[in-house]
This record gives C-alpha cells, structure tokens and sequence, in this order.
C-alpha cells in the first residue's frame, strides 16, 4: 500500500476542529502541569533547604517517592485507583465557561505532582548556584532576609533554573500523551481513535509526531529568548527588552545561550 | 552628646569564637576610636577576618561582648544572661556597618549603578532619583563614572572593588569594614583600589582593615595591630610598629611577608 502523501498532507492543511481543540487539551495541559509542577516545586526546593529538619525530611521523602513512581502508574492511580477504592472521584467542572472533565484534571494534577518532584531538585540547584559571597554582601547592606531572597537569590537562581525547566517543560509537552490512557481527548488519544477507524496508521501517528515536534520547536525559540534576556551581562549588546532578546536570540552568532563566559 | 564622641566606636571585650573544636577567636579586646583607620594584620587562620565578620555579625560570637556606638552587637541583656537578638535588630545593626570583601561580592545581575542604588532604596527607603544622584556621586569618586551601566562580568578585579566600596558607601556607614581588599587583585589593580582607601581614609571614616600590604598599612592606618591564634599580641602606631623596636615575634611575622 505505500505511504499516503495526499492523506498525510491533507491531515496537516486542514486538521479539523476536533483536532484543533485536541490540541488545545495537549497545550493547555502541558502549560498548567509545568505552572502546577514549579509551584510544587518551589516549595518543596525551598523546603529542602529549610532549617527545620522535619521540613527538609519531608520534601527529601516526596521528591524520592515520586521520582520513583512511573507518570504513566501514577495517573491511572490517581484517575481510576483512587476512585475504584472509594477513596477520591474527580468530577466534571465548569471554570470560567470552560469545562475542566474529571480526567483531564487528574491529567494535570498527575503531571504536577510528577513535574514538582523534579523542578524541586532543579530549584534547590538553582539556589544553592548563588555564590555565598553575594548574599553575604546583601546581608551586609542590611538587607533583610527576605530582600535577600527577593532582590539576590531569585533573579540569579531563575538564570540557572531556566535551561533545565525548559528542558522539563519540553519533555512535559510529549509527555502529556499519556493522559490518554486515562481517556483525555489529547492529540495522541484522537490519533489513536481515527487510525482505528481509516487504517491510516502510519500516516497518522506521523502527523502526531509531526505535531509534537512543531510545539517542541516553538517552545525552543521562547526558550532562547528568555535565557538571552536573563543573561543581559553575559553578552556584549545590552539586551533591556524582550523585543531585543528576541532579535539578539534570531541573530547569527549573537546568542549567548550557547556561548557561556 | 558630647560624651559619645570620646567613647570608642568600637569597644570589643575578651570575644570569643570557635568552630565545633577549633577557637578561632580566643579573648579579643580591642578599640577603634571615632575617625580612626586601624590596620589587622597577621597570619593566615589568626582570626582577622573572623573578628571582623563578628562585628557586622555575619558570625555569632560565643563570649565577650563587641560594642558599636555604645550598642551592644548581636546579644541583649536581660536578667544578667545575654540572649540572641531578633533577626530584624540583626539587620537594623548591621546598615550602619559597611563591608568590603576580599572577592567584591559585587551583584552579578545587576550593573554597576544598580548594585548602588539597591539597598539605599529597598532598605533606607531613598527614592530612585536621590539614590542615583548619590551613586553618580560616589562613581566620580572612586573613578568609575564611566562604568556605571556596565555589569560587573566586563570589569577587572580593580574596577569591581572599587565599585564594591562605593556600594558600602552608598548606605551611608559610621564604620567601614575591609577584610583583605586587595588579596584577590594583581599588583597593577591593588594600588588604584589602595588609593580609593587612602582618600577615604583622610576624610575621617573610621576603617578597620585586615591587609597583608605592610606599606600600605604604614601609610594610611593610625594604628597597626598584630592578631596571632585568636588573639591580638601587639598594637602601636605605624611608625613604631614597624620600626627596629618592635617586639622579637613581631619581627619575625614581618619577615616572613617581605
């Protein structure tokens, strides 16, 4: 039979609507996991770095706990174990004249609490980068503890936290493929559905995969411009715009993302 | 009050320090009178930097009591024992101690100006434009007005220093700080930032400087002192200091620098 070019190209110029939301449901899912997963993750990095041991125990326990736990186990416990042992339920929701449907929420909130484990090791490398001297020098200024987390630690920690994150936030975007499993209508699940009925297979799955590869490709570009706005002093033109990063980033040997001092 | 200005500005009575086994700090007593530049000098690991450190408490001492300005620093009496304060007196303590480290410790996120004008306005609440007028001000002064947008990445070990004193300036300090500034400079970047201390110190800052440059302590300071294994062994003014009268030990600690 061959590869079906027509229906290959076919499926890329007009994708139709249920696809398009399909879409949505990967994006929108990826983006609120990753926003969930840095909260969760700030809190348990930081905690990790707490002085009260019983904090710092506690945060060591859940990034070991769930580090250790297959994203894939860890959403049907949430979707269908969880309510097979009576324990929670997820149920459809209207927000803001969206509908959030059960799985999609267990979706998220697995991704989340699979992303935080990870963003909290990367948050607390973040902090531990900023040279002691620094916030040494700030403490001596009189600033207080929390300026010196505020106006010191953070700015310099979100530098070194950026190129891991976005590297989270790359692999959370393919990863998102596994809700389907529990029955969110994601780009993979809809995939899946039409080659059950066409047979295209191949063709199909080359269009997901397509797919994947053009968002991936997008957040790179998003990717490069913050890190070039966040290394300003790294680089030999002052970047003080993100219209500047972004052509600083587009030029040809301009970025300093690769080219570290 | 009158009365305060013949009090020392900084009165330090038998401080002690130690690290788990190791005293680092063992009964130092010492003061530094108001518009006085005194130099530390010493061996490595005598405690130069430590005692300094526990004057703007970046350490906590364990024994004895440092005053500053007749205030007592890091502890308060109550009931005859001296407990820990809170880490807001800590931080109202430390604004009028300015500090300048041996590694400039300068922002790196921030430029020159911002490194400036930061704590001016997040912490004495100066608006943006006095703060920036003040920092302009302090640039000319130390030489890098030319400098002010640059991040601290493009300077040399010179220029980041002397944009690090101009930071500790800019809160306005009664004591200034200075543990081994030049150490980590090469020898053509160690004079300029000598003579930024050197006119600092003429205008009646009082400096309490930990250096290894013996000339320099010559020239500026109004009194040298020696610290050896946590304690200070000898203290004159520079000329007699290092002069052929000097005690035997303290020779020998002079010999082995030249």
């Amino acid at each position: 039979m061959g590869f079906d070019w027509a229906f290959f190209f076919e499926r890329i110029v007009n994708p139709g609507t249920p696809y398009i939301h399909a879409l949505g449901r990967t994006v929108s899912m990826a983006i609120l996991a990753m926003l969930l997963g840095l909260l969760i993750g700030l809190v348990v990095g930081f905690g990790r770095l707490s002085r009260y041991g019983l904090v710092r125990s506690a945060c060591g326990f859940y990034v070991w706990l769930i580090r250790g736990i297959p994203v894939l186990v860890l959403l049907v416990m949430l979707f269908s174990g969880m309510a097979a042992a009576g324990l929670f339920r997820f149920t459809d929701f209207e927000f803001a004249g969206i509908k959030l449907t059960a799985s999609f929420q267990a979706a998220v909130i697995g991704l989340a609490i699979h992303e935080g484990a990870y963003m909290a090791e990367i948050v607390r490398n973040g902090i531990q980068a900023v040279a002691r001297g620094q916030i040494e020098a700030a403490r001596s200024l009189g600033m207080s503890p929390w300026l010196v987390t505020w106006r010191i630690v953070i700015p310099q920690a979100t530098r070194v936290v950026v190129p891991p994150f976005g590297n989270d936030f790359n692999h959370m975007l393919k990863t998102t493929s596994l809700a389907s499993v529990i029955g969110v209508p994601e780009i993979f699940q809809l995939t899946e559905a039409m080659s059950a009925t066409t047979f295209k297979t191949f063709e199909l799955l080359s269009v997901v995969a397509l797919n994947y590869l053009v968002l991936t490709a997008i957040w790179n570009t998003v990717q490069g411009v913050i890190e070039t706005r966040l290394r300003a002093h790294e680089i030999d033109r002052p970047v003080r715009s993100w219209w500047q990063s972004f052509v600083v980033y587009m030029t040809p040997g301009m970025t300093s993302v690769e080219r570290r001092a | 009050m009158s009365t305060e200005n013949h009090q020392p500005l900084v009165r330090a009575i038998d401080v002690r320090k130690r690290f788990g086994d190791a005293e680092v700090l063992c009964g130092v007593n010492l003061e530094v009178h108001r518009g006085e530049v005194l130099c530390i000098i010493g061996p490595s690991g005598s405690g130069k930097s430590t005692f300094l450190r526990c004057i703007n408490q970046l350490e906590v001492y364990q024994a004895g009591k440092i005053f500053v300005n007749g205030e007592l620093i890091g502890y308060k009496e109550a009931g005859g024992r001296l407990l820990p304060i809170s880490n807001r007196q800590v931080v109202l303590q430390r604004r009028r101690i300015g500090m300048v480290f041996q590694q400039f410790n300068l922002f790196w996120h921030m430029t020159v100006r911002e490194n400036i004008i930061e704590a001016p306005i997040r912490v004495l609440g100066q608006s943006q434009a006095q703060a920036n007028e003040n920092a302009m001000r302090l640039l000319e002064r130390v030489g890098l007005s030319a400098k002010a947008e640059a991040y601290p990445m493009k300077l040399s070990g010179g220029q980041q220093q002397r944009a690090a004193i101009a930071r500790a300036l800019a809160m306005n300090p009664e004591l200034m700080l200075f543990d081994e500034p030049t150490s980590a400079l090469d020898p053509e970047t160690t004079g300029e930032v000598l003579s930024v201390i050197s006119e600092l110190a003429s205008t009646g800052m009082t400096m309490m400087i930990v250096t290894h440059e013996m000339g320099f302590a010559r020239q500026v300071a109004d009194r040298v002192v020696l610290m050896e294994d946590g304690q200070i062994r000898h203290e004159a003014p520079p000329d007699q200091f290092f002069s052929d009268q000097a005690p035997v030990r303290l020779k020998a600690f002079l010999s082995t620098i030249h």
